[in-house]
């Protein structure tokens, strides 16, 4: 199950993103050679070039295989940096060994090392990047400076360039001189910016922790006295303490109603902290079916008069699963408490489970009012109600924000599809349990 | 009448269920604290404890509990546990989890209904 801090899983997409280019490069070799040789009528060597393109491919395809790995795994922040290295090296030396199949000082697309240097600078530290910066310069003035003197032979790109370029020392100097100062000009520059972006980011989480700590002291505070207010409230209202007549009994009862909305408050508030500050989920193995009928059984009470038939849809030896059974138990009340709440007598709310490539899908669908088409995109905001509700029913606006922290806390993701009138569907995926 | 021993550092709680267990006849005495609440179960041997969470400290209610059921000798008075918290003391409050953790015949969460104070009360004076 993936449980990854924010920074780690920023540095893991960046990662991803970096196997993706890889594949982009690849293809662009294979073409621009193709192209070159059988369009431009350029005199290139292309086997040597198709195999560095098959080289690379398939280390990109190794890391894409690593990085599903660590993906389920605990690494440390290091490893996965020790792992960027790596990719990085490998690049290097196989864009430099193109080079030198491609004219080597001679060919202008040398320069196409500045996105490699700035993608991997947002990748690595400070002293990471400009040591790659370095080896890059390195190899590549080498490369120059061996071809210049013969010691490695020069594979000219005749029908692009006709002159001997790489033999005249000006050229070779010059070119090695803005090759070098652009690769560390760009350095610099991506470096600063990301780190830059990173301190932010840093103090924004920072500051998220220190709001969802202030939230749940305060609201963990505000619920005790509350319910003692509750209870005493109760002793009178059951008359435990004396009779009490009708118009003081209705404005008790009112109170009541106030003092229950602020109780659920303050417990969705203090969950949503709770559960934002917690840093490790407690995963166990369980049949989910369980848990679908606590939720059922809790949210079923909260009905009041309405007839709505609820149909759970598990198939037939469904295996278990691994979650945190108390986050999921809550999500499963929240997503059929509100489908119960929003949906008329007579209604229907189904729970639907289906498995697909490993991958659990949960749905939860109601023919209740639904919700309207402009409020969909915030539905999942922490304090947002949507429009058709917010007059009409009690809601603090946290569960849904809750429910999707959860889910994606599990490695999974949550959507929605509504329509007006008609009702809602809350489909959310769990990643494959490991057997 | 069985005798009903409330231990709680809220005097509004306290004294709401008091009237609540009062009203049907159940004797009821209370501690506004852990310690002084272990004390008066050894002393008034009550048959039943209604006990609280956060006191003293975070989890004194824990603490009770545990040597209550350690007391060979007040070991079979059944404990009602009332909470107002959730996770946060560190424990998790999940049957299945922490039966074996926790010595306590039941947690709830506060607030408690009175026509549910008075089922689970019931309850755990008959299986006495």
């Amino acid at each position: 199950m993936n449980q990854t801090t924010p920074l780690k899983e920023e540095l893991l997409q960046r990662l991803e993103w970096l196997i993706y280019i890889r594949w982009a490069a690849v293809v662009f070799i294979i073409t621009a050679v193709l192209a070159a040789i059988h369009i431009f009528k350029v005199a290139l060597l292309g086997l040597p070039i198709y195999l560095i393109a098959l080289f690379i491919a398939i280390y990109n395809a190794g890391f894409k295989i690593y990085l599903n790995q660590i993906r389920t795994k605990s690494l440390l922040t290091d490893n996965i940096r020790r792992f960027a290295i790596t990719q990085s090296m490998l690049d290097i030396i196989s864009l430099t060994i193109i080079i030198h199949f491609t004219g080597g000082s001679e060919n202008p697309f040398i320069f196409y090392f500045i996105f490699h240097t700035i993608l991997t600078s947002m990748l690595l530290s400070k002293k990471e990047s400009y040591l790659q910066s370095g080896i890059v310069c390195i190899l590549a003035i080498w490369l120059f400076i061996f071809e210049y003197m013969g010691i490695l032979p020069h594979h000219s790109i005749k029908g692009f360039l006709g002159t001997d370029l790489y033999k005249n020392i000006t050229y070779v100097a010059a070119i090695s001189f803005v090759f070098t100062s652009t690769i560390f000009i760009a350095t610099f520059f991506t470096v600063s910016v990301s780190e830059k972006l990173r301190e932010a980011a840093l103090k924004l989480l920072e500051k998220d922790r220190l709001k969802d700590e202030y939230v749940k002291m305060v609201s963990h505070d505000l619920k005790s006295p509350l319910a003692s207010i509750q209870s005493l409230l109760e002793v009178i209202l059951g008359r435990f303490a004396g009779p009490i007549d009708g118009k003081v009994k209705e404005i008790l009862q009112r109170i009541q109603k106030k003092v229950e909305f602020l109780h659920h408050y303050t417990k969705d508030l203090l969950d949503l902290s709770r559960i934002r500050a917690e840093k490790n989920l407690n995963i166990k193995k369980f049949n989910i079916k369980e848990v679908i009928d606590t939720a059922a059984e809790i949210a079923l009470p909260k009905i009041g008069e309405k007839e709505i038939q609820l149909n759970i849809d598990i198939p037939e030896r469904f295996p278990d699963i691994e979650a945190d059974k108390e986050l999921l138990t809550y999500v499963f009340l929240n997503l059929i408490a509100n489908a119960f709440k929003y949906t008329q007598s007579g209604g229907k709310v189904w729970v639907r489970l289906s498995q697909a490539d490993n991958v659990l899908m949960i749905e939860v669908r109601d023919t209740g009012i639904g919700i309207p088409a402009e409020d969909i995109p915030h539905i999942f905001e922490e304090f947002f109600r949507a429009n058709n509700v917010a007059k009409t029913t009690k809601g603090t606006g946290l569960g849904l924000s809750l429910v999707k922290h959860i889910i994606e806390r599990h490695g999974g993701r949550i959507f929605v599809e509504s329509e007006l009138g008609k009702g809602t569907v809350f489909t959310f995926t769990l990643p494959p349990t490991k057997t | 009448m069985a005798k009903i021993l409330i231990i709680d550092d809220d005097a509004d709680i306290v004294e709401a269920t008091k009237i609540v267990l009062e009203s049907k006849g159940y004797k009821v005495i209370s501690a506004n604290e852990g310690d002084a609440g272990y004390k008066k179960a050894e002393a008034e041997r009550p048959d039943l404890i209604i006990l609280d969470v956060m006191m003293k400290t975070k989890d004194q209610g824990f603490q009770v509990s545990y040597k209550l059921k350690n007391n060979p000798e007040l070991s079979k008075i059944p404990i009602l546990m009332l909470t107002s918290v959730g996770r946060e003391t560190g424990f998790k409050f999940s049957k299945e989890t922490d039966e074996d953790y926790l010595p306590v015949e039941e947690l709830v969460e506060k607030p408690i209904k009175p026509k549910d104070l008075l089922l689970k009360v019931e309850k755990f004076l008959k299986k006495k």
